[in-house]
């Protein structure tokens, strides 16, 4: 098996976790929300600049916050995506404090962090409103459309590979 | 005092506990089949994809057990959810699952239920 690297997505519930995963692993999206409880693990492999990688994809029930995630998920990690919903202020507003928590224990694990729901700006989400520092290095996603789906799960996966 | 023969035990633990041993490369050399079928002399990766990081990760560190909660496992469209239990034997690994599916789904209902309701607050907030 090619170089295999962890990947765990973090965020609070009904951010699109699973949605991504299933996007990206088997190129499938639903409407209909189904809480994730316990662990899902997905395999997926890709090819990057020549390297054949496989990724393990960890879907884990989401949290209001890193530090109540069962710590043998995270055992292990090679990167982190943590995932919020551009659509509920509720699940980016720890942002930071989120970040510090990987830094302080996962140090050297890079994190990809997405904003995901990219499909409501506009609606009653305001673009110009993430367009700010504070989310210059975010990535905005849309699991419903497939909108940069890949490239999420591609950059963590050069971040990886350049540790 | 109450004695179990280990007739009565497989008769206890039947549908419950399935206990799998793999070597160090991961390669099955024994199983119960209580709860999945897994072939002798293949590969525990290609039955779940969660090994492929968790047997590594036990066999660099000295802890000599790990535990997952709530894995997912989905065999001929069938869903099971179990506790798993990874321990670091001599010569070889031993995997034990615990069907703990009922609790699951009971315990995912009850979470539905909750998650909906806050998220439609949350939404409802944003628009007020």
């Amino acid at each position: 098996m090619a170089h295999p690297k962890k990947i765990v997505l973090l965020g609070h519930f009904g951010v699109g976790k699973t949605s991504l995963i299933r996007r990206f692993v088997e190129s499938q999206f639903s409407e209909d929300y189904l809480v994730t409880v316990g662990v899902h693990v997905k395999k997926k492999e890709i090819s990057i600049d020549g390297n054949n990688i496989t990724l393990v994809i960890w879907d884990i029930e989401g949290n209001t916050s890193i530090d109540k995630a069962r710590k043998s998920y995270l055992l292990g990690t090679s990167g982190f995506i943590y995932v919020f919903d551009i659509s509920r202020p509720e699940t980016f507003e720890s942002l930071e404090t989120e970040m510090k928590y990987l830094q302080d224990n996962f140090e050297n694990v890079p994190v990809e962090i997405v904003g995901n729901k990219k499909d409501k700006f506009g609606e009653a989400v305001s673009e110009e409103f993430f367009k700010t520092q504070r989310f210059e290095n975010c990535t905005f996603t849309s699991a419903k459309e497939g909108d940069n789906v890949e490239d999420a799960f591609e950059q963590l996966t050069r971040k990886m590979l350049a540790i | 005092m109450i004695c179990f023969n280990i007739m009565d035990q497989n008769l206890i633990f039947q549908n419950i506990l399935h206990h799998i041993t793999v070597d160090f490369n991961g390669i099955v050399l024994s199983s119960n089949d209580t709860l999945f079928k897994v072939n002798l002399g293949s590969n525990i990766n290609d039955f779940h994809p969660i090994f492929i990081s968790s047997i590594p990760q036990l066999l660099s560190q000295e802890e000599k057990i790990m535990a997952y909660p709530g894995l997912n496992i989905t065999q001929n469209s069938t869903q099971v959810f179990c506790d798993i239990t990874i321990k670091k034997e001599v010569n070889f690994i031993s995997i034990i699952f615990f069907n703990f599916t009922s609790a699951y789904i009971s315990k995912q209902q009850a979470t539905q239920s909750r998650n909906e309701k806050e998220i439609k607050r949350q939404l409802g907030n944003k628009k007020s």
